[in-house]
């Protein structure tokens, strides 16, 4: 295990070029909207002292003075949304198909991203649908109980601890479905890569029974490797809540990490495919 | 001797023990300090027995009412609000079909609601065959919830009249403050035959004000004494108005008598699990009623309304009453929560609230200052509610401000930090339109804007009053209207006259003859406040140029630098409402200049003579005009922070990404 953990590592760090490639790829489609953000305040607002507040922190009054009397405005560009969003789902299984090839065929070049991204892209579609719906429904069975609970909630809840903590219990289940989910749909694609003639469903029940006779292997390096990104997003709150956006260079600074963060979750997607594999 | 005392002391104790085993006595029960207060007026007694397996309450009661009016009286008018839940016919539930999200229309029978008085005598009168219900409001003929009893023999101006009867209760399940909820939680208000109010009106005539039930209105009733006893199973915790006089046990029943002075209302409570968590403040008992899983919540609501204790004693006036009952009811009594009664408050909080969401503290507060406004200070809420609650939610805001610091008094939790008074004031700014309607107007009179309008203007209105006249005018006018108008029924103009005399006496002449420029158009009118800046304008030295007449002759110059530098500021007033404002102008050397304005002009040019030129212009810089409905635009400045639209344009983009690939795991 501890090999296929150096593995993902290595491989991940050689990668960069397939990163920077993906982080410019989903760059390009948020900066429209992050820039049309910057361009309505500067509209709004723009001229006025209450930015000096906002520099230095978050401000409900000049946030909802500013909705009140602009949300007209701003409203169209959350609207975007509902487009980027399955837009960016279909671009992105081409960009899981170009990454996992490129570590299927061990070669870490924009050429292969581009090949394999374009050879697997219609086959790992079908598996990703498969498995959309298949989280979909999971989501509605782990949230039946607590559904149930919150709409007949005045006829039987003695008191809400019980609500509570079937709250905290459902949101455990479906950080630990979506995770099984995950591994087993990139267990299932390798298995497709490894066997080309084979059909959606064989690859996805045999990705599933090689996930399931490695089931704690691959548990435990997802933990590992997604471990980084956990500490990562830990030490830029408690940073950010330390020090704050406050002034021009600490704006820069913030903005920095964040985008180096969206690199390192990049990374460690490559590192987690190559240790999958 | 010393022994002998001691021993006698010992043996007291032990009798006094042994007696408490029997009558339980809880405390000395002594509900208010001094006194009488208040006219005292209206009058309870009341024997009730609560059959919990029935859900109905059978209860002898005696009314002592006395005639202060100069009227001969010849028909008591009785408050019988339970009746709202008879039936979906009631003006409470007409032609809706949920209470505050509370879908009634597939209620099974034993979950509606009546009261009704079997008999009622004065003296040997039995007046029972003539009782009627009437809607003196409305007229509702299916509405129930006022009584009217004709006399035989009139109560003349000054006499005391005392009336037994008895009535019944059928409880209905929680609709929103009175009912019952499973594992045998009940919630008791306005839940007994009550004498409404015989007062002069506006044009100076006397009558009955006793109005139904409406949906938005609750209170209005004279001062007076109850002695209520309450007899149920003894496995219940009860709470309720005043003190708690005494408990008796007798074979698996129990009969608890509570004794409130100088209220106008008495409410209570029963529930099984009910944890009973005591503490005090200055002379008064706090007693509150809590469900274990809540129980460790209750430090925090004790301690906010301590602070709310302290706040009100130093800036209204002094809480007479000896006690307080304070009770966060169960999950599913939470309709029966967040309420007001003499002495007697209602919350709501829930399981491991987190510390940074005072949510649950403010509305806590919110009740308590109720004890003033509508309980020692029994304004018309059916009529004027702006007297209560937008009274309530000013010290509401003022309190947890206070003890909180302004930004984070409300929600202080992952990052966000909101203040009440921030939040009272978007209340009202934030709706769609907030000309809507007057503020100043019977409850039953809004179809929509009612919390709005009658909490949170009213409250931004008292914020920006002070703002205006100064925190010691304001504090001033406070107390001498509770000083003067505790334990009566205050109008508005009863507080305008208060108001102007306290300004007057403070300030002269200074804000006027009186207050009615600030008042009449805030309650009466419609009218929004909005300043702002339109532009600044660093123009300079002007020169002398063109043709001017010199002598016989027209001669043509252009000289440099012939008028003396200027900047202008041009504001502008974008609302119907007039403050006069104040612009603070900041120049680019980092000096700094205040100006006034009486901002009446729908349209202001400030000139400026000054060779340095103006960086930026702040309307109203102290935010005194708190009703601003956007305060984003009285400011302006020459020199753009684009760092800020950065920072939260980048935080979107972050937030973004992190979204979508978050999500293309999925696929």
């Amino acid at each position: 295990m501890l090999d296929k953990f150096n593995q993902g590592w290595r491989f991940a760090l050689g990668s960069w070029r397939l990163i920077f490639l993906v982080y410019f790829l989903l760059l390009m489609l948020v900066l429209p909207i992050g820039m049309q953000i910057y361009h309505v305040m500067d509209a709004s607002i723009g001229n006025s002292l209450s930015l000096q507040t906002l520099l230095k922190d978050y401000d409900h009054t000049v946030w909802m003075d500013l909705l009140n009397v602009h949300g007209a405005s701003l409203s169209p560009l959350l609207g975007q949304l509902r487009w980027i969003v399955p837009f960016y789902l279909l671009i992105a299984v081409f960009l899981q198909a170009g990454l996992m090839g490129a570590v299927f065929q061990n070669s870490p070049k924009w050429k292969t991203f581009w090949e394999q991204g374009a050879h697997w892209y219609f086959s790992f579609l079908k598996i990703g649908l498969f498995f959309l719906i298949f989280f979909l429904l999971g989501m509605l069975i782990i949230w039946l109980p607590f559904s149930m609970y919150i709409i007949n909630i005045n006829e039987w809840l003695v008191d809400e601890t019980s609500l509570v903590w079937l709250f905290f219990t459902t949101i455990f289940f479906t950080i630990i479905f979506f995770s099984l989910v995950f591994i087993w749909s990139v267990r299932s694609r390798f298995f497709k890569m490894e066997n080309q003639d084979t059909g959606i469903f064989k690859a996805i029940k045999m990705g599933g029974k090689q996930f399931g006779k490695n089931l704690i292997k691959y548990l435990f390096l997802y933990l590992f490797i997604s471990l980084p990104a956990i500490l990562f997003f830990v030490l830029y709150n408690v940073l950010e809540a330390k020090w704050g956006m406050i002034s021009p260079a600490l704006v820069w600074m913030f903005v920095f990490f964040q985008q180096i963060f969206i690199l390192l979750r990049i990374g460690l997607r490559i590192a987690l495919y190559k240790a999958f594999l | 001797m010393l022994f002998f005392v001691t021993m006698r002391q010992i043996l007291l104790s032990i009798a006094v023990w042994a007696l408490s085993l029997h009558f339980g006595f809880s405390q000395n029960c002594n509900p208010v300090l001094g006194g009488p207060h208040s006219p005292r007026n209206a009058s309870y007694e009341m024997d009730v027995l609560l059959d919990q397996q029935q859900k109905i309450l059978t209860a002898d009661q005696k009314i002592t009412w006395i005639n202060l009016s100069p009227d001969t009286i010849y028909e008591l008018r009785l408050y019988m609000y339970v009746n709202a839940f008879k039936n979906n016919q009631s003006t409470f539930l007409k032609d809706v079909d949920n209470i505050f999200g509370n879908p009634f229309l597939k209620r099974k029978e034993e979950e509606w609601g009546w009261i009704e008085m079997n008999e009622i005598f004065k003296g040997d009168e039995d007046l029972t065959s003539n009782l009627k219900y009437i809607q003196p409001d409305d007229g509702n003929e299916k509405d129930q919830t006022v009584l009217s009893v004709p006399l035989k023999n009139p109560i003349l101006p000054g006499d005391t009249a005392i009336f037994d009867g008895n009535f019944t209760v059928k409880i209905p399940r929680l609709f929103v403050r009175v009912g019952y909820e499973k594992n045998d939680f009940y919630m008791l208000t306005h839940w007994f035959p009550q004498v409404g109010v015989y007062e002069k009106d506006k044009s100076g005539n006397w009558g009955w004000n006793c109005h139904q039930f409406f949906r938005g209105t609750e209170f209005f009733s004279d001062f007076g004494t109850y002695k209520v006893s309450i007899t149920t199973t003894d496995n219940l915790v009860l709470g309720g108005s005043g003190c708690i006089l005494e408990e008796v046990s007798n074979g698996g029943k129990k009969t608890t008598t509570f004794y409130a002075e100088d209220v106008i209302d008495f409410a209570w409570t029963a529930y099984p699990d009910y944890e009973v968590v005591e503490d005090h403040w200055n002379h008064v008992s706090i007693r509150m009623l809590v469900p274990p899983e809540h129980q460790s919540l209750a430090p925090r609501l004790i301690g906010a309304v301590k602070n709310a204790f302290e706040y009100l004693d130093k800036h209204v006036g002094p809480y007479p009453y000896n006690t307080l009952t304070m009770v966060d009811p169960p999950f599913h009594g939470l309709r029966g929560g967040f309420m007001e009664y003499p002495t007697f408050i209602t919350g709501g909080s829930f399981y491991h609230m987190p510390e940074g969401i005072k949510s649950i503290e403010s509305l806590m507060v919110h009740e308590f200052c109720h004890q003033y406004f509508m309980g020692m200070l029994a304004s018309n809420e059916k009529e004027e509610a702006w007297l209560d609650e937008g009274f309530v939610t000013f010290f509401e805001d003022e309190i947890t401000n206070t003890y909180n610091t302004p930004k984070n008094s409300l929600i202080d939790f992952a990052g966000l930090h909101i203040g009440n008074a921030e939040m009272s004031r978007l209340e009202y700014t934030g709706m769609s339109n907030p000309s809507l309607g007057k503020t100043a107007r019977p409850g039953w009179e809004f179809t929509g804007g009612y919390k709005p309008l009658v909490y949170a203007k009213t409250g931004t209105m008292l914020q920006t009053l002070r703002n205006i006249v100064g925190v010691e005018t304001f504090d001033a006018i406070l107390k001498a209207y509770f000083k003067k108008w505790k334990f009566k029924h205050p109008k508005e103009a009863d507080f305008r006259a208060v108001a102007d005399s306290v300004v007057i006496a403070q300030h002269g002449n200074m804000y006027g003859e009186n207050l009615d420029w600030y008042f009449d158009p805030l309650l009466h009118g419609t009218e929004v406040c909005d300043y702002g800046i339109v532009a600044i304008e660093n123009i300079g030295s002007l020169p002398q140029v063109g043709i001017f007449d010199k002598g016989d002759s027209k001669q043509f110059f252009a000289k440099e630098e012939q008028e003396p530098p200027f900047s202008n500021v041009i504001v502008e007033r974008k609302g119907g409402l007039i403050f006069p404002m104040e612009l603070l102008v900041t120049f680019e050397d980092g000096s700094t200049k205040v100006l006034n304005w009486d901002g009446k002009s729908r349209e202001h040019v400030f000139k400026i003579p000054t060779s340095v030129p103006i960086r930026s212009a702040h309307l109203d810089p102290k935010q005194k005009i708190y009703l601003d409905l956007d305060l984003n635009n009285n400011s302006l400045t020459l020199e753009k922070e684009k760092s800020a639209m950065e920072k939260y344009a980048a935080k979107f983009v972050f937030w973004l990404q992190q979204i979508l690939l978050s999500l293309s795991w999925l696929v």
